[in-house]
C-alpha cells in the first residue's frame, strides 16, 4: 500500500530553487535510501516531506492526504522523523525523552498513561537503549543520543519513518545494528522507511530501492544495482568510481 | 508527591511568619485567636486583617506569578537565563503602569484595572521588541539575549524616570511602588490581581507539555505534534499577562522568576508538567520570606522588596551563568 507519495514537488529558498520535479512513491514494507551528493537536496527533501518546509509547487500526500493541510498532531501520527543534528535538551531523562513520542496521542490535559509507557520501554528495547532510561541525555554520547531519538521515532508508532542521516554519529557496528532494525522495521513491521545516506554501500547493502538526487532533481530511482551505475555515480559525484558486485550478498559495491 | 508537599509545607510556613512577624510580633495563640472570632485586641485584629493579611497575600500572589512567568520565560527562550527582569519585561511593564498612574492613581476601581492593563501592553511590547532584537535565526543566543534585555529595559526605565519626575506629586510613592514592597490598595490590589494570575497560570500549566517539547527547538516540536505558532503565542501572551499584573500592584522585583524556577529543576528534574506548578508555590513562598527580611533587616523602618530580592539574586545570576556554560542541568 502507497503510504507516501510525492507528486511534482518543487522548493525554492528565496531565489534558489533547491528542489525541482521530484515524484516519487513509498509503500509500507519497503526501505527507500535518498543518496546524493553533499547539497543535492536531500536533507530539503526530507523537511518537504515532513511538512516543516512548504512547497513552491507540487504537493506531498501521506496516505492520500496533503501534508500542508493536516494538522500537526495527524502528521506526527502518520510520520515520524529522526532529524539530522537534532537540538536535543540535557536535562530530560531518556525515557522523557522517547515519551515525547507519545505527544500526538495525549488528551487534552497531557496526561500519560502505563500504557504510553510501557510503548516508550518497548521502543528503548528495539534500539537497545533500554538500560539507559533513567540516565539523563546530557551525559551520553553522540551515537546514544542518536539511538534515543529512533526510539522516540518509533514510539510515535507510524506507519512513515524519515530518517535524514541517522548513522552520521555512529560507530561502525552501530551502523550496521541500526541499518538491521531498519530493515527490520520495514521488513517485518511492514513501516515505509525514508532514509538519508551518505554511504552508497551501506544504501546498497540495507535498502530496497534508491533514490539518487543530484542538484535538486532525481536523477534516478529504482533498485540498488539499476541506480548504482558506474557512469551515472562518476558523473554525479564528479569522481571516477566503479561499480562490483559483493562477493557473498550480490548488491553492488562502490569504490572509488 | 514529596516535591509537592515539601514546597507546600514551605509555603505555609512562610505564610506564617510573614503574618507573624513585623513592627509588632504577633504571638501564635494570639494570631490564632484574632484569626478566629473577637478573642483576640483590638489592635492586634486590625494589624491582622487590614495589614498583614492582604500583605501577605499580594507578596505571595506576586512571588507566583514572577516565578511561574520566569519558568515559562526559560522553556519559551530555551535560555536560562531569561527571567521577567532581566529579559526587560518587568520594565516595561512598569512604564506601562507609571504611564496609567500618571493619567489615574490605582485607589479606584478603574486605576486598579487600568494600571495592569497598561502594564500588559507595554510589557508584550517589549518582549516582542527583546526577542527581534536578540533572536539570530530563530535560536536566541544567551549574550544577545540579556544585551538586548539591557537595553530595552533601560531605554524603559530612562522614559520611566522621566514620566515620575514630571508628575512632581506621585514622585515618592511611584518611586517606592518601583522598587517593590509598597502594597498599593490592601485587599483591593488582592482581589485585581487574582483574575489576572488565575488566567494566565492556568494558561501556562496547560502548556506545560509544549513547553517540554519546545526544549527540542520549534521544528521537532511540530513533527511531535505540537501546534507550535498557537503554543508560543499562548505562552508568551500568558507570561507577560502574569508578569504584568506582578509589576502593576508590587513593583520591580527582579530575580524571583530566575532563582525559583532554577531551584526546582535542580532539585526536581526538567519536566515543565513539575517546573511550573512548582515553581507557582515556590514563588510564593520564597517571595514571602524575602519580605520578612525587608522588615527586619534594618526594623522599624522596611527595605524596599526589590533590593532584597537583588542582593540574593545578582550572586546566584552568575551562578547559573557559570553553570549555563559548563552544561550542566540545562
Amino acid at each position: 500500500m502507497v503510504i507516501l507519495q510525492v507528486e511534482n514537488l518543487a522548493l525554492r529558498y528565496a531565489q534558489r530553487i533547491a528542489l525541482s520535479e521530484i515524484s516519487l512513491g513509498l509503500s509500507g514494507g519497503e526501505v527507500l535510501a535518498l543518496v546524493g551528493p553533499n547539497g543535492s537536496g536531500k536533507s530539503s527533501l526530507v523537511r518537504a516531506i515532513s511538512g516543516t518546509l512548504i512547497p513552491f509547487s507540487g504537493r506531498v500526500l501521506l496516505d492520500g492526504q496533503d501534508v500542508q493541510r493536516l494538522a500537526p498532531a495527524q502528521r506526527a501520527r502518520q510520520m515520524a522523523v529522526l532529524p539530522q543534528n537534532a537540538l536535543i535538551p540535557p536535562a530530560f531523562t531518556v525515557l522523557e525523552t522517547v515519551l515525547f513520542g507519545r505527544t500526538p496521542y495525549l488528551n487534552f490535559l497531557g496526561q500519560l498513561s502505563a500504557r504510553d509507557e510501557q510503548i516508550a520501554r518497548d521502543s528503548l528495547l528495539r534500539v537497545d537503549a533500554l538500560a539507559l532510561a533513567e540516565r539523563r541525555v546530557g551525559e551520553l554520547s553522540g551515537g546514544e543520543q542518536q539511538r534515543v531519538l529512533l526510539a522516540r521515532a518509533l514510539a510515535q508508532q507510524t506507519p512513515l519513518l524519515l530518517l535524514d542521516e541517522p548513522t552520521t554519529h555512529l560507530d561502525l557496528k552501530h551502523q550496521v545494528n541500526l541499518l538491521t532494525l531498519t530493515r527490520d522495521l520495514a521488513h517485518r513491521d511492514g513501516l515505509a522507511v525514508l532514509i538519508v545516506l551518505h554511504d552508497l554501500n551501506l544504501a546498497a547493502q540495507y535498502a530496497d530501492r534508491i533514490a539518487l538526487l543530484s542538484e535538486g532533481r532525481l536523477l534516478a530511482i529504482g533498485a540498488p544495482a539499476s541506480v548504482l551505475t558506474s557512469e551515472t555515480l562518476s558523473i554525479v559525484y564528479d569522481l571516477p568510481l566503479k561499480v562490483l558486485t559483493h562477493p557473498t550478498q550480490n548488491h553492488p559495491l562502490i569504490a572509488a | 508527591m514529596r516535591p509537592y508537599l515539601l514546597t507546600f509545607l514551605l509555603l505555609m510556613f512562610a505564610l506564617l511568619l510573614s503574618v507573624a512577624i513585623g513592627s509588632v510580633l504577633i504571638a501564635p495563640a494570639e494570631l490564632w485567636a484574632a484569626l478566629s472570632g473577637p478573642g483576640a485586641s483590638e489592635v492586634v485584629r486590625t494589624i491582622l486583617w487590614d495589614i498583614r493579611l492582604p500583605r501577605t497575600a499580594l507578596i505571595a500572589l506576586v512571588g507566583a506569578a514572577l516565578a511561574g512567568s520566569g519558568a515559562a520565560y526559560q522553556g519559551w527562550f530555551r535560555n536560562p537565563l531569561a527571567d521577567p527582569y532581566l529579559i526587560g519585561v518587568a520594565s516595561g511593564a512598569g512604564l506601562g503602569a507609571v504611564l496609567a498612574m500618571s493619567l489615574r492613581w490605582p485607589y479606584d476601581f478603574w486605576g486598579l484595572l487600568a494600571v495592569p492593563l497598561a502594564a500588559f501592553g507595554a510589557g508584550l511590547l517589549t518582549v516582542a521588541l527583546v526577542y527581534t532584537f536578540a533572536q539570530n535565526g530563530g535560536s536566541v543566543p544567551t549574550t544577545s539575549l540579556i544585551l538586548s534585555g539591557v537595553a530595552v529595559s533601560s531605554f524603559a526605565t530612562s522614559l520611566t524616570s522621566l514620566l515620575m519626575l514630571r508628575s512632581s506629586g506621585e514622585i515618592r510613592r511611584a518611586l517606592g511602588w518601583l522598587l517593590g514592597g509598597i502594597s498599593l490598595g490592601g485587599w483591593n490590589a488582592v482581589w485585581a490581581l487574582i483574575p489576572f494570575l488565575l488566567v494566565g497560570l492556568t494558561a501556562l500549566i496547560l502548556n506545560a507539555q509544549a513547553l517540554n517539547l519546545l526544549q527540542f527547538g520549534d521544528e521537532q516540536a511540530a513533527q511531535l505534534g505540537l501546534n507550535t505558532r498557537r503554543a508560543k503565542l499562548i505562552i508568551i501572551v500568558a507570561a507577560s499577562l502574569v508578569t504584568a499584573a506582578a509589576v502593576s500592584f508590587a513593583g520591580i522585583i527582579g530575580f524571583i522568576g530566575l532563582i525559583v524556577p532554577h531551584l526546582t529543576r535542580f532539585w526536581w528534574g526538567a519536566d515543565y508538567r513539575r517546573v511550573l506548578p512548582l515553581s507557582i508555590l515556590g514563588g510564593a513562598a520564597i517571595l514571602l520570606l524575602a519580605d520578612v527580611l525587608a522588615r527586619v533587616i534594618i526594623a522599624p523602618q522596611e527595605l524596599p522588596l526589590g533590593i532584597v530580592t537583588a542582593l540574593a539574586g545578582a550572586p546566584f545570576f552568575v551562578w547559573v551563568l557559570r553553570r549555563s556554560k559548563i552544561g550542566g542541568l540545562w
